[in-house]
């Protein structure tokens, strides 16, 4: 496979993560906003903004907080503007859309017309809609919308597509954007938790931003308790949203893509992915909300940047140190 | 001339439902200056056609609205677009294609695959000699002059073995139909494109018509890109090992990008761009996730001038340094060679009909449309004469630029024009302006005639096919004669019947 091709399908699927993930934060946080006190709406669109890594559009321009705080709670239509449609805005459904799709077209010849009309279509549905148009209805069904087509494009590579070199690199790219997204969203609520002048917690809205409530209500109950629910996101194997599961991922596709039998063309990657999964290999330690947990979570985050870097120099620029002719 | 419309005359004759068809046919004018592939006179259509107008009669009208639509839409969705760069945002748009398609008898093509295979035959051949001991030139009867002289001409490419002496693999050329019958517009030797809308259509097509589709035997078309595959292979340097084979293209902001990844995946070939390749150990190689993996084919889409800097213009960044001497060595072969775009040069075209009796001893099977070459005195004496009936173009010129429509100029125009040829006349050719035929074709929910060319393509390895079908182009403003792309044509199919009889 070429190393700009791995590239591509690389960033198509960390882009289309980063698609899905914003869709169900702003989803998430559109179904609150007629019945939840204005203060608890607002502490919403920061969380939401902080654990994406930014600032609300024109932050800098408030008088303090308590401006702030009506500002995030009366806009929330130029707030939810701007993370779906604004593509000057790298952290909006559309930019991250337009983006993956253009990752789509430079590997155009290696998916097939399926899976390229499932992305395709969603972005001319998109081009074609305002948010005025679904303001007064439901806005929060088009992000359900969104994710949707999401998961269809998902399932079409699950069920179509040859387990190859290409699919490995999405599955790279899905799981280490996963390991960023959740790892950042879980350090915006565990620093709310630990300073409740914050606003106070949110446990149930993070099991629904990681897609778990339901499976979470399985398995312990409907009452949500802020121990077991950093437990489940963090430790749980079997569930999507999990950072274990991601790391899991991310071993098992790197071992695919560079197999030991296969004679590795670097050590680097494996090693990377060793570290990533000794972190959380440590299963009796619990996460509660205090310092030691906090740090193992930026660890991961930062760990899978480190990841990222390694794969580049690795797979995806061919550096003429691994030149050889066969 | 008689303009009678055709809703007045067509009634009982034209199906099932003569009110709709009717309405269908409300526009519709014959009109005698042109071949009509629809009409036979302005009473009778043509036997073939006359199953095609009985579904489309019988189809109700929200239906036929509903056609263009949805075909349109299918090319949004697949992405067969080009992009229009505006001031802020770029926007993409779908081919222009019209519905219907435009049906050609057995016979007619069988006409049309005999001249095509003899010419592409002849210019190999010419390429060949051109490169080599130059016979042609020594006898005088190419100019060598003209050949030696001509910009596309590759001083580089003397000398250079070429597998199977293909150095067009392939062609697409430009046939024109007129009442004389089919001639051959000119050649597209160097990287001729279209042939992904060639299929693109006739996939939406077959599907918007399924029934009629299948009554009517048409020769199937999805084979290319195997045929494509079959005549790369052909090529590779090491015979008996797998080769690994690529297509070259300058990116997603080509224009035919589109057409290079479709190319690509129909065949299972690597789709590389400059920045993928690079020549290590004087062999050509992609850059891949376990390093370098050489490649001994390679289907290049990109013009002669950008393929290596090195060799050709040292600006392009869109080539491979050092690609060339790879070439010359033997270890890579190119679809098409370097310079082949001397063969269809506008000037050198008007020897093709000689190079077919100089190295084949046979007739031409397809004429040539006549042509003046303004660098002879009585070509330039008689083009100045006639300058309101006839088409000049500039030689190193295409796509329709450079070019002046006798009739359709202004004095001034005509004049300016004049000066221009005086001042160099080696730099252009005239033609008469062609009575391109009409083909039948949906308009805003009614159907017309519009002019239509088309580009077959022909491919040639171990032996010359050319796949039944083409890109129809087609002129869809009305009483355009012009069906490039680049002002404002569009694309439809084109069927081959099996038969003579539908």
């Amino acid at each position: 496979m070429l190393a700009r091709v791995a590239d591509s399908f690389y960033w198509m699927n960390r882009y289309l993560e980063r698609v899905e993930h914003i869709a169900r934060l702003i989803g998430l946080q559109l179904e609150r906003l007629p019945s939840s006190p204005a203060r608890d709406i607002a502490e919403g669109w920061r969380r939401l903004f902080r654990s994406l890594g930014t600032h609300p559009p024109g932050a800098d321009t408030y008088g303090g907080a308590e401006d702030e705080d009506d500002f995030l709670f009366a806009d929330g239509y130029t707030l939810t503007d701007y993370l779906t449609f604004e593509t000057a805005n790298p952290n909006s459904i559309m930019f991250c859309l337009m983006a993956a799709r253009e990752n789509a077209r430079q590997v155009r010849d290696t998916i097939s017309n399926a899976i390229w009309s499932s992305l395709n279509r969603e972005y001319l549905r998109l081009q074609e809609i305002t948010l005025v148009d679904v303001w007064r209805r439901d806005p929060a069904m088009l992000y359900r919308d969104i994710i949707q087509a999401v998961q269809l494009f998902d399932g079409i590579c699950a069920s179509s597509m040859r387990r190859d070199t290409g699919w490995h690199f999405m599955r790279l790219g899905r799981f280490i954007e996963r390991v960023q997204l959740v790892g950042s969203l879980l350090e915006a609520h565990c620093a709310a938790a630990k300073n409740p002048s914050e606003g106070k917690d949110d446990w149930v809205g993070l099991l629904w931003a990681c897609d778990a409530f339901e499976a979470y209500c399985q398995l312990h109950g409907a009452q949500v308790r802020e121990e077991k629910v950093l437990d489940f996101l963090v430790y749980d194997a079997g569930l999507p949203h999990a950072l274990c599961f991601a790391v899991n991922g991310i071993w098992s596709s790197l071992e695919a893509i560079d197999s030991p039998a296969a004679g590795r063309i670097s050590a680097m990657p494996h090693e990377m992915a060793s570290r990533l999964a000794s972190i959380l290999s440590r299963q009796e330690m619990s996460l509660a909300v205090d310092e030691k947990g906090r740090d193992v979570l930026s660890d991961l985050v930062t760990l899978c940047r480190e990841c990222h870097e390694t794969l580049e120099r690795t797979y995806m620029s061919c550096p003429t140190e691994f030149a050889s002719v066969p | 001339m008689d303009h009678t419309t055709s809703s007045d005359l067509h009634g009982p004759r034209l199906g099932r439902d003569d009110a709709s068809a009717r309405l269908l046919f409300e526009r519709y004018e014959t009109d005698d200056r042109f071949f009509d592939e629809t009409f036979e006179s302005a009473e009778q259509p043509r036997a073939h056609y006359r199953m095609f107008i009985d579904e489309m009669g019988g189809m109700p009208q929200e239906e036929v609205e509903r056609l263009q639509d949805r075909v349109t839409r299918s090319f949004l969705h697949e992405g067969i677009t080009f992009t229009v760069y505006g001031d802020e945002a770029s926007i993409e748009r779908a081919i222009p294609i019209d519905c219907i398609p435009r049906l050609l008898l057995a016979r007619e093509w069988a006409h049309i695959e005999r001249g095509l295979i003899q010419r592409v035959q002849a210019l190999n051949l010419f390429l060949a000699d051109v490169y080599d001991k130059g016979h042609i030139l020594r006898d005088g009867s190419v100019p060598r002059d003209l050949v030696h002289g001509c910009p596309n001409y590759r001083p580089e490419m003397e000398g250079v073995k070429v597998p199977l002496g293909a150095y067009v693999s392939v062609c697409g050329s430009d046939i024109v139909r007129t009442a004389d019958g089919f001639m051959v517009l000119e050649d597209n030797l160097r990287v001729p494109s279209g042939v992904s809308y060639m299929l693109a259509c006739r996939d939406a097509i077959r599907r918007a018509f399924p029934q009629v589709f299948r009554r009517y035997h048409v020769r199937p078309v999805e084979q290319y890109g195997q045929e494509l595959l079959r005549v790369l292979h052909a090529l590779a340097p090491r015979q008996g090992e797998e080769p690994t084979i690529a297509l070259l293209t300058p990116g997603v902001y080509n224009s035919a990008y589109y057409e290079h990844a479709f190319l690509a995946r129909e065949m299972g070939i690597e789709l590389v761009k400059g920045d993928d390749l690079l020549v290590h150990g004087g062999r050509l190689c992609m850059r891949t996730v376990r390093g370098l993996h050489p490649v001994d084919v390679l289907y290049r889409r990109i013009d002669d001038d950008f393929i290596d800097p090195q060799v050709f213009r040292s600006d392009s960044c869109l080539g491979v340094p050092g690609l060339f001497e790879v070439y010359r060595c033997g270890h890579l072969a190119l679809a098409n060679t370097p310079g082949t775009g001397v063969a269809d040069d506008k000037a050198v075209y008007a020897y093709v009909p000689r190079m077919i009796r100089y190295y084949l001893d046979q007739d031409p099977i397809l004429d040539n449309v006549a042509t003046y070459l303004c660098r002879e005195p009585e070509g330039l004496a008689y083009t100045l004469e006639n300058l309101e009936h006839l088409v000049v173009k500039a030689v190193g010129e295409s796509g329709g630029y450079g070019m002046l429509v006798g009739p359709h100029a202004s004095r001034e125009e005509r004049e300016a024009f004049a000066a221009k040829l005086r001042a160099r006349p080696e730099n252009y050719i005239s033609q008469p302006t062609l009575a391109l035929a009409r083909a039948l074709c949906l308009i805003d929910g009614r159907l017309d005639a519009r002019h239509v060319d088309l580009r077959p393509f022909v491919l040639h390895g171990e032996d010359t096919r050319v796949v039944p079908g083409g890109l129809c182009r087609v002129a869809l403003r009305k009483g355009s004669l012009v069906v490039n792309s680049s002002q404002g044509g569009g694309a439809k199919d084109a069927w081959i019947l099996e038969g003579d009889e539908p």
